[in-house]
């Protein structure tokens, strides 16, 4: 009784996904606490910084919760993108069945991410209204909803990206952290909201879709936040075409990331 | 039903194409046990795995009917990082069991193996035999039409190939074999015709005698 090619990646992604639950959680004792501990080790620094320089709010925003609702999706990204550059090469020894393709652990790894991503959000959203007494109540909840769908979009489309060529040309994977994840960092609206930065350099930052995506966030989260001249189009198309760029570039190279 | 159709493999190296197949055309004959035979580096280990459908060709189409194992070695097949219980649970996950069938498997998997405690540390702590006896006994949870083997029964003890030639024996009148090996007693026990492998070309003979008497003939050469 054949299965359909359907089937078959279903049966292998869930697979997959199990072992990659394992060896993300089951390392440390503290596996879980951990998906939630890391944003919030970054909140408490950076905080702790602006509250130094004398910082407590952008638009009326307390900072903790601007640097948290802008933090968890930018890193989300960062995380699960720089997981895909070395999803093949860690799952080596399972490509020895044939049901297993390059793309399936890269699955695998974006809806775990996704997964902890959703998660460690409520939490957050949790911690910051329970204990901290914010307001937590969302100004756009469907805003907010689809900048998000787009950025999972996103980060199927440059992990699939990177996971390729990661796999085909390994010395990318020692270059990407160093020239595209630590600047991005410094340049996406997380650490401070774009509209501190003069009106005439935005046009230049501006081309950095996270950027867009982390004020979104923040816009459709609070009301009264003050932003720049983003756009959810730009998002949209720069999500769709990179998730296009990703498919094409695995549909061409997807059994040299495995022959021999 | 194996058919090999103007198969080209080849390896890129600095001094050029290293050829493994060269426009190959041949058929596998059905309901034989085959072996595969040719010196070390002419492209046996490749030419299991190009059947496995886990590496492909160059140039060329491999068609195959039937179910048919991955290719079982000493390399390949498991995963360091994962104990021996989740290697051969993964492996039953991908090919679609029902979680109680997995159950059940993984039992059959861990009796088989003898590997006791050792079935929930990473495999990266098995010696070779132990490796050997966790990938033999998870493809003999499943009903193949044909066993790649990949001189997996060089390694493992006395006891262990006894068991795992009675297990073979009991499927061998559904399923048959296609084995690498550099031990003829065991290739003339085991099948019934040979395949030499050299220069890029494969030779089929029909008596499996006459391939170890060449093999050996060029060997000696």
């Amino acid at each position: 009784m054949a299965r359909s090619p359907f089937e078959i990646q279903k049966a292998v992604v869930f697979a997959l996904f199990v072992r990659e639950l394992k060896t993300r959680f089951g390392k440390y004792r503290l596996g879980y606490v951990w998906a939630l501990l890391e944003p919030m080790a970054h909140v408490i620094i950076l905080s702790a910084i602006w509250s130094a320089m004398g910082r407590t709010e952008f638009s009326g925003i307390p900072v903790p919760f601007f640097l948290a609702t802008g933090l968890v999706p930018y890193l989300f990204f960062q995380k699960t993108t720089a997981q895909c550059m070395n999803a093949i090469e860690s799952n080596r020894g399972l490509f020895n069945y044939r049901q297993v393709r390059p793309i399936d652990p890269v699955l695998a790894r974006i809806i775990l991410e996704s997964m902890v991503y959703f998660v460690s959000y409520l939490m957050l959203l949790f911690v910051a209204g329970w204990f901290l007494d914010y307001d937590i109540g969302v100004h756009n909840l469907l805003g907010l909803m689809v900048v998000n769908a787009l950025l999972y979009l996103l980060t199927f489309g440059i992990g699939l990206t990177f996971s390729v060529y990661g796999t085909l040309y390994p010395e990318l994977m020692k270059l990407v952290p160093i020239f595209i994840f630590r600047p991005m960092y410094f340049m996406s609206g997380i650490l401070f909201p774009l509209i501190v930065i003069p009106t005439e350099y935005h046009h230049w930052l501006l081309w950095n879709p996270l950027l867009h995506i982390v004020e979104l966030n923040h816009l459709f989260y609070f009301r009264g936040f003050e932003s720049g001249d983003v756009s959810l189009l730009f998002v949209s198309l720069f999500a769709m075409a990179s998730a296009t760029f990703g498919l094409l570039s695995y549909r061409a190279n997807w059994v040299r990331m495995v022959a021999t | 039903m194996i058919r090999l159709e103007n198969v080209t493999k080849y390896y890129p190296t600095p001094k050029g194409r290293k050829y493994i197949l060269r426009d190959v055309n041949i058929e596998f004959p059905p309901k034989c046990n085959i072996a595969i035979l040719g010196r070390n580096g002419m492209g046996k280990s490749t030419l299991l795995r190009l059947l496995g459908g886990i590496d492909y060709p160059n140039r060329g189409h491999i068609r195959s009917e039937g179910r048919i194992s991955w290719p079982m070695g000493l390399s390949g097949g498991v995963q360091g990082s994962m104990s021996g219980r989740d290697n051969a649970r993964f492996v039953c996950r991908i090919y679609g069991d029902s979680e109680d069938e997995v159950e059940r498997k993984i039992e059959y998997i861990h009796e088989f193996t003898e590997l006791g405690d050792y079935f929930d540390m990473p495999v990266k702590t098995y010696s070779n035999g132990m490796r050997a006896r966790l990938s033999f006994a998870t493809s003999m949870a499943f009903d193949f039409d044909i066993y790649l083997m990949d001189e997996i029964t060089a390694v493992g003890d006395q006891r262990f190939k006894q068991k795992s030639r009675a297990a073979l024996q009991e499927k061998k009148d559904k399923a048959n074999i296609i084995k690498v090996s550099h031990n003829m007693q065991e290739l003339i026990r085991d099948c019934d015709v040979g395949i030499y492998l050299e220069k890029g070309q494969m030779h089929l003979y029909e008596d499996i005698e006459e391939a170890v008497a060449t093999y050996q003939r060029e060997q000696a050469a």
